[in-house]
């Protein structure tokens, strides 16, 4: 098998037509295996890049390759089994319990006319135990706090048993406590062969946990590698307009800024 | 429940509930069968039904298909309830939205005053109008050129139940008050008082058609109820299948709506209280809020019909309980908003 999970070769995008570009000549090649973080500011086109990569939107020029296939090839089921999104936030109306809502991520298993199995209930429970929320799975999901809606939207995620997860500002919510319990998970599920992307605005959670570091701004890739390689004072400094200094601390990355 | 050590599956648990409800269902239906005002007020007796010709016509050509089409009123609204809530992730819609119920009351309101007040011509009017409205708040949201899918299909569905009720009004106005406006402002008030055989051979079939196909699609109704990115994430495609729901609960709709009339609240609390009884998964939810809907209907329409020698029409009866019933729910918990 290939190397390469996802590429993304001189993609172009605008939400609408005459409106500023998104994403200008945005090419990336994530590989199998490992943590990818995707740095920049707000307003950088990292969200749009996550949807470009889930198919939900379409590039207006340039490809996505998805395991060395155009993304188009795929039906949506068959994407659903292969690329799974956590969304910042997701508002709920109802209230499903955590075991119901983990099963959702079974959908892309299942028929139109389908009610999930034991089998189906067994994999979502394992996904809510895998992120240590076994023990509340008959709580709802209106009644748990911010840190643990984000730990059920990843575990409805694993639920959908995808090689490639993305994750959209996993921490952006998150306390101290909460941030450390899910790059936790994170490590462990790739040390499980998965492969995870995510977004995120900040230098220091991303130094944490990323084999590799995509820094972007203004729709375009301006540094990648490792995180020794890229996130420099100087490659900072200018992604973020502020002056932006990378130290070590306790043989740790640290950040300074003002 | 959430121990692994008896299965993980609710569908057992569920079980239970439903087999009470389907048997109250039936108890009720039996006894909506011989409660009534003939001979005298009270119950008729097998004997009399068996031996008396009258009360044997009352039983099985005005009672029985009155009572099938209460269960059908009840399953039809309270499925297109949930239904909408759960597309339009919002737990106070209704199945009149989208210029339903105001399109089949202007189709009534026109067919009574303007066009000839027979039955026939009275509820096809109403279900022409009513699938109408629903047609021209799909072609208006379709052009709406921002807001997401669900915002545009409320944001239209609005305009065009206000276009309805205006053009109502109108005819309203122009009705001869001492014979139409009668007429109409009892057609818009609801009721089964003048169901007959020749309703439930065409409502039932078709009402049965796309209630089935409903119970079938119930599970993806909970991906459908996710954000438009979250759900084509799951491998939905969600505006073709909320389409095709939508289009289902609102034909269901226009048809009980054009033999009934408005019956209101039904739609609007039972999906409330089956998800109470049953969780929010559509799976159980969806069924649920049918029986308790045919349930409700079903005995709103005995109190309409049986303790008054005068009928009191069925929406006004479903109104008052259904009101005072969404109270003590909202006072006893959650209706599921949290906003």
């Amino acid at each position: 098998m290939s190397q390469s999970i996802i590429e993304f070769c001189k993609l172009k995008f605008a939400y609408q037509k005459d409106s500023a570009l998104v994403l200008e000549d945005f090419s990336l090649q994530i590989k199998r295996g490992g943590v990818v973080a995707v740095l920049g500011p707000n307003g950088t086109g990292k969200t749009t890049m996550l949807m470009l990569a889930l198919g939900w939107l379409s590039p207006d020029a340039g490809t996505i390759n998805l395991f060395d296939q155009p993304l188009a090839e795929y039906t949506r089921r068959e994407l659903g089994q292969k690329i799974s999104l956590v969304p910042q936030f997701e508002p709920t109306f109802f209230d499903f319990s955590l075991l119901d809502f983990a099963l959702l991520g079974r959908a892309p298993y299942l028929g139109n006319f389908s009610m999930p199995a034991e089998q189906d209930y067994e994999i979502a429970m394992h996904a809510l135990a895998k992120v240590g929320m076994a023990d509340k799975a008959a709580r709802s999901v209106m009644n748990i706090s911010g840190g643990e809606h984000q730990l059920v939207l990843l575990a409805r995620s694993l639920a959908q048993q995808t090689e490639l997860l993305l994750l959209d500002e996993p921490t952006s919510h998150l306390d101290i406590k909460n941030k450390s319990r899910l790059l936790a998970i994170l490590r462990e599920l790739v040390a499980e062969g998965k492969t995870i992307v995510f977004t995120t605005h900040e230098p220091d959670v991303a130094a944490m946990i990323a084999d590799a570091v995509i820094m972007v701004k203004g729709g375009r890739v301006l540094h990648s590698g490792s995180v020794a390689e890229v996130m420099t004072s100087a490659n900072l400094s200018e992604v973020y307009e502020t002056r932006i200094e990378a130290g070590e601390y306790a043989s740790r990355h640290v950040f300074f800024w003002d | 429940m959430s121990t692994a050590q008896h299965t993980l599956n609710p569908a057992a648990n569920a079980r239970i509930l439903f087999t009470v409800l389907i048997v109250l269902l039936l108890l009720i239906f039996g006894l909506s069968l011989l409660a009534g005002r003939y001979p005298s007020p009270g119950l008729l007796s097998i004997d009399q039904i068996q031996n008396d010709q009258m009360a044997n016509n009352i039983v099985f050509r005005m009672r029985l298909p009155r009572a099938l089409l209460a269960v059908a009123v009840g399953m039809s609204l309270a499925a297109a309830g949930t239904v909408m809530q759960m597309i339009f992730g919002n737990p106070l819609v209704d199945p009149g939205f989208l210029g339903v119920s105001q399109g089949a009351a202007f189709g009534a309101g026109l067919s009574i005053v303007f066009l000839g007040n027979s039955p026939w011509l009275v509820q096809g009017s109403a279900a022409f109008f009513a699938c109408l409205g629903l047609i021209v708040s799909y072609l208006v949201a379709w052009r709406i050129r921002y807001g997401s899918w669900v915002l545009r299909l409320i944001l239209s569905g609005i305009c065009v139940s206000a276009i309805f009720t205006s053009l109502l009004g109108i005819i309203k106005y122009a009705a001869d008050p001492t014979s139409q406006l009668a007429e109409l402002t009892f057609w818009l008030l609801g009721g089964l008082s003048a169901i007959t055989w020749q309703e439930v051979y065409v409502v039932v079939p078709l009402v049965s058609i796309c209630l089935i196909l409903l119970l079938l699609f119930r599970w993806r109704l909970n991906i459908l109820a996710l954000k438009d990115s979250t759900a084509f994430a799951l491998g939905a495609s969600a505006t073709r299948e909320r389409a095709f729901l939508l289009t289902l609960a609102v034909l269901v709709t226009a048809a009980v709506t054009a033999v009934s009339g408005l019956i209101a609240w039904v739609g609007l609390i039972m999906p409330h209280l089956a998800r109470r009884m049953f969780g929010a998964d559509a799976r159980f939810a969806l069924p649920g809020s049918m029986l308790l809907g045919a349930l409700t209907v079903l005995v709103c329409d005995n109190l309409s019909r049986v303790p008054f020698a005068q009928e009191i029409p069925l929406g006004i009866v479903t109104s008052l309980f259904g009101a005072i019933f969404f109270m003590v729910l909202m006072m006893s918990g959650s209706v599921g908003v949290k906003k």
